[in-house]
């Protein structure tokens, strides 16, 4: 039986052994065709400024950003379709070599070709910087091409029957040049040209097809095909301390197509047939080796190109398979598949040996290269029992505590004793061991034994340890061993000396898993349930859920050296800063069960912290976690406005309007594209940023102004980077808002008034001129006319003067009247020269016949019909037939029409005349009188009578046609009466303080008001009033006032 | 001539989709191709000690490609010793613009710019017995590194075998693969050349035949072999000819001689027949053979004959008197 169960142990350990060196495992994430990535056949690859990727393949170049794979082909001015190298240059300008010769330079958003004029049709394998704006370029089959800043090729460097593959710059501006006899120093001559050295054939004789310096800028590292990697110093022309890496393990074969150099100085290399290597070196030693081949995860073992970016991802352009980043890169798993239990509990470390446990038995390596182990096992001296803790003493033995067999250590031939400590079940269970100088000590169930030369100590609570129940033993800086007890707190032993302090939550003690001490010195535990605590000067501070960490359940706890401490919990990891108690938590491939680990954690001679896990090994390069590198560059990729796509690579200037503008931006994260988030601010428009995890903006109302997006990016729980992407944007002002149009149409409107006004003057000039021609012009004519009209009116007057003249010839003198009646007067003022008013006076026997007429109209007209009316009371006053005033009036108006052809009803003519005939008997002084529309006036004895006429005129028209009379008036008359006979013309005179007319009323005032005066003085005084009443006014009427003293 | 063999070269996909690249091929009864080291005399059978291949890939192939070489060095068995082995043969496989485009990749003599194009692999075997009797595998190689060329159907590869020293015969094969550790045949490959140089069986029974495409603008053919050493006849079999003979060299000797072709025989395969003496007497023997156009164009050898093997088809019925 013993047998059987031997046999099982052994096959066990054998079955679980292999399946850990084919265990490590990496997680990759494939670009492909989803992505846009159309050949699987990476030639290239390179990261420019902003992040993004290049990919070079056969069908073009691809671009990548996070989230998808851009082509370009010739059709977008590439040289060739096959881009066979990549080489971003310092002035953001990306080159491309091609399979035939060719280069494309991508710039300001676009490739051109570069004119090479035929200087090779054969791949250009490599571009390197001449420093001065221009490139050097390997042309496989042609040697060395120079480019210089204004594109002018040439052909420097060639050799015959050798290939050139890979390119270096060295310190002195001389190139290294891998070809296919090795390399050569290419040493610059006068005219731009180069001399080339014989092939270091004692270095390496197999093409190298990659250079590189390493970190220290002295040691050079060639990528061979077929002699692996091959390092050596170069200087003054010669290599020194020449060495093959790798050769005892396997890498001197590698038929190496890609070497390059990684952030911290690893190594990382693309091989046809054997996958990729990342090798951390110290010179020409390897210190830490990981393979990564089709077995392993990366699908394929032909690597064309290798890349490490910027955000420390690692990239492999795989043969046939397209790109694949490395995941987690920061995290090696060591394990095989999920059907093979390898619970691993604990981990020890002597310079780069590692020994962890699985279940039932150890296994050793060396931790820079974990493809090889030893297995230790029942075989090998040790119980069939769980191995809970481990131990490697500088004397380079091993020593192993078990979960129920207590202490075992091994020996010089690797096999395994038991070391007696006490025969108890208590003292048999061994939780942690501690190797300190010469000693070793164990923590077990049953306190704390020292082993060593002295012999053992056994220090229980008797001796001051707070309880016998150990989780866990730490040797501080100052060779104390710390021993963190189960319930209480931790006690210190340092010589015979126990100290112990109590840790408490409220009044408890607390349970102490771990113990650590960082960089510092301070001390940090871990607790189960109450976090990580640790002494700041004699206070002890804590650091909880609350703070970030995972769970306040802490079961290990470790330094890393620097400033990281690392708390185990169910399920994962906390990482403390010690500066900051900023926590970072590890949950993917971090869980831990079950609870009890103690001595899960060891950290490597690199640096690496080591995890035991039920699930496997984990190695974490905390140099490679990839949430620590900076904020991703922002870049704004897209820019609709309107619904219009518009090239969003320059100042952006969009005519007036108001517009819909959405900004598209990315946040260039290679490793968590979806982990970026974004904040902007759009100037002129926004007033604060606003933060999204979308990659766009959108603006609904832009209207005129100037505005400059600013996008800044930040990884999860990241700053915002200080490098901001912007994009101005301008909408133009419409014209009339413009000040300087503004300023314009004033000076216009300004101008126009004037020139209106100019023209207005002018016109009015023109106007002005025109109307004093045409005023001249009428002057002239109206002179002339006037002289017409005076030379007429001369004759006119001269013919009135002259009818003045007749007229007053037919008017009887007025002394003739003064001699019938020497007391009489005639007032008679024309009011033109000629007269309508005339008056007539005959005597026929004692009868003395007066007349006083107003004819229609005055002056000539007047003159005219008072002419026909004398006439006319000149011939009738002779006729028999007429003997009575009344008569005469009817006969004169008989004979007035008759004279004047009236018709009965015609009603156009209104020519007549006005008049008061008087006859007097001189003898009998009977007074007959009769009248047409005028008054007679009686003075008598002072008082007036005023005798009404007819009121019809001579030549008025009666409806019927009939002949017209007239009331005649008979009075006797006694001596000094006199009678007034006048026309309308005194009456009808304007005058007076008023202007008004004086009226008939105005006459008799002034005839009554002069009655006392003679006749001539009243007639003087009538003029001299009449005058005074006209005034200043015109005479409206001819005037006629006549009286007379009977 | 391009335009000829972009036809003949479609005709022959449909016909090459299910068959692999090895070379030599089946059809073609050869044992081995051969090579002699640079210090070798031209009189062991090689007259030139390079031969050139060409390996065509279809362009919409995506996945990698590996040409192998079976027992590349020259030791152990099979290959031909002069004293102790002492030769290394390098090959070397060429992708890229001029690869086949160059006019002196065309030729049979390795002058000039003959290593035309990219070099993606190169080897040199020696006597390692490592490689004896084993595959070794160039590649992988990406379809589109070959040299864009439609009228050979696709990206041409250029495969150089030739001595750098030594005076043995170095016996090999080749096989064009989508596989790196296994003969998987690349779908749509072909291979061929433009001059064949290759071992005979030492079987008299064994008769080797070799593929030259006849295009439609051949009017007369001019046939060359080297070092036949009279052993035997060699024939020219078409669809017209019943099995012409054609000059046959001596030791150390080039012959030639010229054929008419007829009509029929255009845009087909001829049939060079090497018939071996029937007394066997002649072992080892190697020769190189080649043909020209009455233009002093190389005609193609495609190891899988276009349009199949021949068959002689009479003119004349001839009906059997009974």
């Amino acid at each position: 039986m013993r047998l059987l169960l031997t046999r099982f142990l052994i096959a066990a350990i054998a079955a679980t052994l292999g399946g850990l060196v084919h265990g490590q495992t990496y997680k990759l994430k494939p670009i492909g065709p989803a992505e846009g990535l159309r050949n699987p056949f990476v030639h290239a690859l390179a990261q420019d400024a902003t992040g993004r990727l290049w990919i070079g393949t056969g069908d073009g170049a691809g671009r990548y950003d996070g989230q998808r794979v851009t082509m370009f082909t010739t059709a977008d001015s590439l040289a060739e379709n096959f881009v066979s190298t990549i080489h971003p240059a310092p002035d953001g300008r990306i080159w491309f070599g091609h399979s035939e010769g060719g280069l494309s330079i991508f710039e300001h958003g676009a490739f051109r070709k570069v004119f090479t004029g035929g200087q090779s049709n054969s791949s250009i394998n490599a571009i390197v910087d001449d420093g001065n704006g221009g490139i050097w370029a390997l042309a496989q089959n042609d040697g060395v091409l120079h480019v210089d800043a204004h594109d002018r090729c040439r052909l420097v460097a060639s050799k015959e029957d050798i290939l050139w593959y890979s390119l270096l710059v060295m310190k002195d501006h001389s190139l290294l040049a891998g070809t296919s006899d090795g390399f050569h120093l290419l040493h610059p001559e006068k005219g731009n040209s180069f001399s080339i050295s014989p092939a270091f054939s004692d270095v390496v004789s197999a093409p190298v097809h990659g250079l590189v310096m390493g970190p220290q800028q002295d040691r050079i590292y060639a990528g061979t095909e077929g002699e692996g990697v091959v390092t050596f110093l170069f200087n003054n022309g010669a290599a020194t301390e020449v060495a093959h890496m790798g050769t005892h393990t396997g890498l001197g074969e590698l038929h190496i197509r890609d070497l390059k150099m990684g952030a911290y100085g690893q190594l990382i290399l693309g091989t046809f047939g054997n996958g990729a290597y990342e090798m951390d070196v110290t010179g020409d030693s390897i210190t830490s080796l990981l393979h990564y081949g089709a077995e392993n995860g990366l699908g394929s073992d032909n690597v064309g190109v290798v890349l490490p970016d910027s955000e420390n991802n690692l990239w492999f352009g795989r043969f046939g398979l397209g790109l694949a980043r490395l995941l987690d890169r920061a995290v090696v798993h060591y394990a095989a598949d999920a059907a093979a239990a390898q619970d691993v509990r604990a981990i020890t470390f002597q310079g780069n040996n590692i020994w962890f446990t699985i279940p039932g038995g150890i296994l050793h390596a060396n931790s820079t290269d974990m493809r090889h182990l030893d297995t230790l096992g029942f075989a090998n001296g040790l119980p069939p029992d769980d191995i809970t803790a481990l131990a490697a003493d500088p004397q380079g033995g091993l020593w192993a505590g078990t979960a129920n067999h207590g202490l075992y250590q091994q020996d010089t031939h690797g096999h395994f004793a038991h070391v007696p400590t006490r025969d108890d079940l208590m003292s048999r269970k061994v939780h942690a061991l501690v190797s300190n100088g010469a000693d070793v000590w164990v923590g077990t169930s049953n306190g704390v034994f020292r082993l060593g030369p002295a012999g053992m100590r056994h220090l229980t609570t008797s001796n001051g340890l707070l309880h016998n129940e150990v989780n866990a033993l730490f040797k501080d800086e100052q060779g104390r061993i710390w021993v963190a007890c189960n319930n209480g707190g931790v006690s210190m032993i340092s010589g015979d000396e126990v100290k112990s302090f109590t840790l408490t939550e409220q009044g408890n003690a607390v349970h102490v898993t771990g113990i650590a001490q960082d960089s510092l010195g301070t001390l940090w535990f871990s607790t189960n349930g109450s976090g990580v605590r640790y002494m700041k000067g004699d206070v002890v501070m804590g650091v909880s859920k609350a703070d970030g960490l995972l769970s306040d359940h802490v079961y290990s706890i470790a330094s890393d050296g620097h400033s990281g401490i690392w708390a185990i919990h169910r399920g994962g990891a906390s990482r403390i800063d010690r500066y900051s108690r900023k926590v970072l938590s590890f949950t993917d491939q971090f869980g831990i069960e079950p609870d009890r680990r103690m001595n899960t954690m060891a950290i490597g001679p690199d640096g690496n912290m080591w995890f035991a896990t039920d699930k496997g090994l984990l190695r974490y390069a905390s140099v490679k976690d990839v949430r620590s590198v900076r904020a991703p560059t922002v870049i704004i990729t897209g820019l609709k406005v309107s619904g219009r796509d518009i090239d969003p690579s320059g100042p952006i200037v969009l005519p007036p309007d108001i517009y819909r503008i959405q900004f598209e931006f990315l946040g260039i994260s290679l490793a968590d594209p979806d982990g970026v988030r974004y904040r902007y601010k759009l100037e002129g428009y926004d007033a604060d940023w606003t933060e999204t995890t979308q990659g766009s903006a959108y603006y609904m109302r832009i209207a005129e102004g100037n505005y400059t997006l600013l996008v800044q990016a930040a990884m999860a729980g990241g700053d915002f980077s200080e490098n901001t992407a912007r994009l101005k944007v301008t909408v133009q002002t419409p014209i009339w808002k413009r000040d300087w149009f503004i300023a314009l149409s004033i000076i216009a409107l300004l101008m126009a008034i004037s020139a209106f006004i100019r023209l207005r003057e002018r016109r009015q000039r023109k106007n002005r001129e025109l109307l004093k021609r045409t005023l001249r012009m009428r002057t002239r004519e109206l002179q002339a006319k006037t002289e017409e009209l005076e030379g007429k009116n001369k004759d006119i007057t001269d013919s009135i003067t002259y009818a003045r003249r007749i007229q007053q010839a037919i008017l009887p003198q007025e002394d003739l009247l003064a001699e019938h009646f020497p007391s009489s007067f005639i007032v008679f003022r024309p009011r033109d020269i000629v007269s309508g008013d005339f008056y007539w006076f005959r005597r026929f026997g004692p009868k003395f016949i007066l007349a006083c007429a107003d004819c229609t109209g005055h002056g000539v007209p007047g003159a005219f019909m008072s002419m026909i009316g004398s006439m006319l009371l000149r011939e009738l006053s002779a006729e028999k037939e007429v003997n009575s005033p009344d008569v005469l009036l009817t006969s004169l108006d008989k004979e007035l029409r008759t004279v004047l052809r009236y018709q009965g009803g015609d009603e156009n003519h209104h020519d007549g005349m006005d008049i008061s005939i008087c006859e007097i008997d001189m003898e009998s002084l009977q007074l007959r009188a009769s009248s047409a529309m005028h008054d007679l006036l009686i003075m008598r004895n002072g008082k007036l009578l005023r005798e009404r006429g007819t009121r019809r005129s001579i030549g008025g028209v009666l409806s019927d046609g009939s002949e017209q009379t007239f009331d005649r008036i008979d009075s006797p008359l006694e001596p000094g009466d006199r009678i007034f006979l006048f026309t309308d013309g005194m009456p009808d005179q304007f005058g007076g303080e008023h202007g008004k007319k004086l009226k008939v009323s105005g006459v008799i005032q002034w005839i009554e008001e002069t009655a006392a005066l003679p006749m001539q003085e009243q007639a003087t005084m009538l003029r001299q009033r009449f005058d005074a009443w006209m005034g200043d006014q015109a005479q409206v009427d001819d005037v006629l006032l006549i009286g007379i003293e009977v | 001539m391009t335009r000829s063999i972009s036809l003949l070269v479609a005709m022959a996909f449909l016909y090459l989709a299910s068959h692999a690249q090895p070379v030599p091929a089946a059809e073609e009864n050869i044992p081995w191709l051969v090579t002699f080291g640079a210090n070798s005399q031209t009189s062991w059978g090689d007259d030139d000690f390079s031969q050139t291949f060409f390996f065509v890939v279809p362009k919409t192939t995506i996945v990698p490609i590996y040409i192998r070489v079976f027992d590349p060095d020259c030791s152990g068995a099979f290959d031909e010793a002069k004293g102790e082995f002492n030769t290394v043969t390098n090959f070397s496989v060429y992708g890229g613009k001029g690869c086949i485009s160059d006019p002196d990749a065309r030729e049979t003599d390795p002058t000039g710019n003959y290593r035309s194009g990219n070099l993606l692999a190169s080897r040199d075997f020696g006597a390692n017995i490592q490689y004896d009797q084993k595959w070794y595998t160039f590649g992988p190689f990406d379809p589109s590194s070959g040299e864009d060329m439609p009228e050979y159907g696709g990206r041409v590869f250029k495969v150089i075998a030739q001595g750098k020293s030594g005076d043995d015969g170095n016996l090999y094969r080749y096989f064009m693969s989508s596989k790196s550790d296994a003969n998987e045949a690349v779908e749509g490959g072909n291979a061929f050349t433009f001059e064949y140089s290759f071992r005979l069986h030492d079987d008299p029974k064994e008769v080797s035949h070799i593929y030259p495409y006849v295009d439609d603008r051949v009017i007369s053919v001019k046939q060359s072999n080297f070092d036949w050493d009279g052993d035997g006849s060699i024939r020219m079999v078409s669809v017209a000819k019943q099995g012409d003979a054609v000059a046959t060299s001596g030791d150390n000797q080039w012959v030639s001689s010229v054929h008419h072709v007829v009509k029929q025989e255009l845009n087909t395969s001829l049939d060079i027949r090497f018939i071996k003496r029937a007394d066997g007497a002649i072992k080892n023997n190697n020769v190189v053979f080649y043909i020209r156009n009455q233009y002093g164009a190389l005609l193609p050898f495609f190891t899988v004959p276009i349009g199949g093997v021949p068959q002689y088809k009479p003119t004349i019925a001839v009906t059997k008197i009974k």
